[in-house]
């Protein structure tokens, strides 16, 4: 009965939203690369990303989320949310406007700033939570992101 | 409205209830110090929410962004000798010890090879021999110590990440080591490919890094520090390890005295027929182990004659024996004379049982000049 309900509302949203969803979709890719040092054209010192091929443990990786609304509508209360991938330990989150950073340290359950998170420490201390101990990043847009806008947000990881 | 435009949500609705387990479930990952075992798919995905005209619009997974771990190969080879192994010159079977680790994070065979060093472990000063017929052993038992007929496998079979095996390093020791010598050894271990138990694999002698990268195969990156006698980054590990030659040294000495003569007594006395003559045979051991069974000979010199019950010696356990025909038979017993003296007597032979490292042995005999 449950199951009917759930399908039932499916389909009524899917039918209700029809209208304004008619090739309307935000879209997300996310890419895993890292840095590599080489020499270009001109002889000089630089620093690419390129695909994350050769990564052994202690290695970083450089996620990139890239986000379009590709809809002709304003997509609003917008959130990206990536979990971090298993065997990975996040270092560094970008700072990324137009999207407040936010981060989880409890495996999605809450988010917030993380400044102003804290996990437990041993004997039922508490201590501020690191970037090492985020298990999910999330970007919060404020505002409505118009038809057409699109950026990319970067977190770092080191493999475990 | 068309049919793909309602199919399309659908599909994605079911998408999201995966999406949602992960979310929940907080995954456990083991820790491994040596990382993250190679060959592991690390996978990144994110969603969006958003809403459209005020509604809920179905969230949109991203793509998967993937890779799979590479091997990194990283080992440490170490001793556990603090310092030179003590030997006896002439002994077999002597070991040094030494503990591989595989800091990699693939389970590898590893290849062994124990050269002489031409420099010395342990800053000694000085490398001085060769060690005779270098054998290879793994600790068969984990019971850190070499059991010969036990501890056969010359190769390290299958070793996980972040674990260690001790190895043996087994040579024999020349007769000709003299105190104090040093014999250096490295212990150069090189990663092969494991995966395959009792079966060595092949040694793995260069890394992927000529080569191109692939997200999606296992490829090697070479991790390894600079070992013993080994650079970094080559697939190999060594540490040195040492024997020392741990022998006695012993030096004789003797002195003489006239300590009476039949004119001047003992006051000032002089070398003259009748005198009589203190020898003292000091035997002083300045190596690092006690000496046992030393044996000192001594002629009594022409022209005198031993004075029967005149020797003394020290320490205890010290035997002397006699000999009337030059030193060919040692089964006489002196007779005194009516001098005292027994001028059969040609040769003694003292026989100290033991003379420890740092100590001495001494024996005082008297002969009368003819």
């Amino acid at each position: 009965m449950t199951r009917f309900r759930t399908l039932l509302m499916m389909v009524v949203l899917a039918v209700g939203a029809t209208e304004v969803l008619a090739g309307e979709a935000v879209t997300l890719h996310t890419e895993a690369l890292t840095e590599v040092t080489l020499v270009n054209e001109e002889g000089k010192t630089e620093v690419r990303l390129v695909e994350a091929a050769r990564v052994a443990p202690g290695d970083e990786v450089v996620y990139a989320i890239h986000w379009e609304n590709s809809g002709r509508k304003p997509a609003e209360a917008v959130v990206i949310t990536n979990p971090i991938p298993k065997h990975m330990v996040c270092t560094t989150i970008e700072e990324a406007a137009p999207a407040r950073t936010t981060v989880s340290v409890d495996g999605g359950k809450s988010f917030g700033p993380l400044a102003r998170l804290t996990v437990a420490g041993p004997n039922g201390t508490t201590r501020p939570a690191t970037a090492a101990d985020c298990t999910h990043v999330r970007w919060n847009f404020d505002q409505p992101l118009p038809p057409g806008h699109k950026g990319t947000f970067h977190f770092r990881a080191n493999l475990l | 409205m068309t049919f793909p435009n309602i199919h399309i949500p659908l599909v994605r609705a079911i998408r999201i209830v995966g999406a949602g387990a992960l979310v929940i479930g907080l995954d456990i990952v083991t820790a491994h110090a040596a990382g993250t075992l190679s060959g592991t798919a690390i996978d990144n995905h994110a969603t969006i929410n958003y809403k459209v005209g005020g509604l809920d619009q179905t969230p949109v997974d991203s793509d998967t962004a993937s890779f799979v771990v590479d091997s990194k190969i990283d080992l440490a080879v170490s001793t556990s000798d603090g310092a030179a192994v003590p030997v006896t010159p002439g002994s077999s079977d002597q070991v040094l010890t030494f503990q591989v680790t595989n800091e990699g994070n693939t389970t590898r065979d590893f290849s062994l090879t124990a050269p002489n060093s031409a420099t010395p472990a342990f800053a000694e000063p000085s490398e001085d021999f060769d060690a005779g017929n270098i054998r290879i052993f793994v600790d068969a038992n984990g019971n850190g110590t070499y059991d010969s007929g036990v501890d056969l496998a010359t190769y390290i079979d299958e070793l996980e990440p972040d674990s260690s095996v001790t190895v043996f390093v087994v040579s024999n020791i020349p007769l000709s080591v003299g105190n104090g010598d040093v014999a250096s050894t490295d212990l150069i271990a090189q990663a092969a490919i494991g995966g395959t138990p009792l079966s060595q694999g092949v040694d793995v002698l260069s890394d992927d890094s000529g080569s191109a990268d692939n997200p999606a195969t296992v490829q090697t990156v070479f991790a390894d520090g600079a070992g013993s006698a080994d650079p970094a980054n080559d697939g190999r590990h060594s540490s040195k390890d040492a024997y020392k030659g741990r022998s006695a040294d012993l030096n004789v000495s003797k002195t003489a005295d006239v300590s009476f003569d039949p004119v001047n007594g003992g006051t000032n006395p002089k070398a003259i027929p009748g005198a009589t003559v203190d020898y003292g045979i000091q035997v002083d051991n300045n190596g690092t182990v006690s000496a046992t069974n030393v044996v000192v000979v001594d002629a009594v010199p022409g022209s005198t004659s031993f004075l029967v019950g005149s020797t003394a010696s020290t320490p205890g356990g010290t035997t002397i024996e006699y000999s009337d025909d030059g030193g060919a038979t040692w089964s006489y017993s002196p007779v005194a004379g009516v001098d005292g003296s027994d001028p059969s007597v040609t040769h003694l032979r003292v026989t100290f049982a033991s003379i420890a490292n740092g100590a001495g042995g001494q024996v005082d005999f008297q002969v009368l000049i003819l």
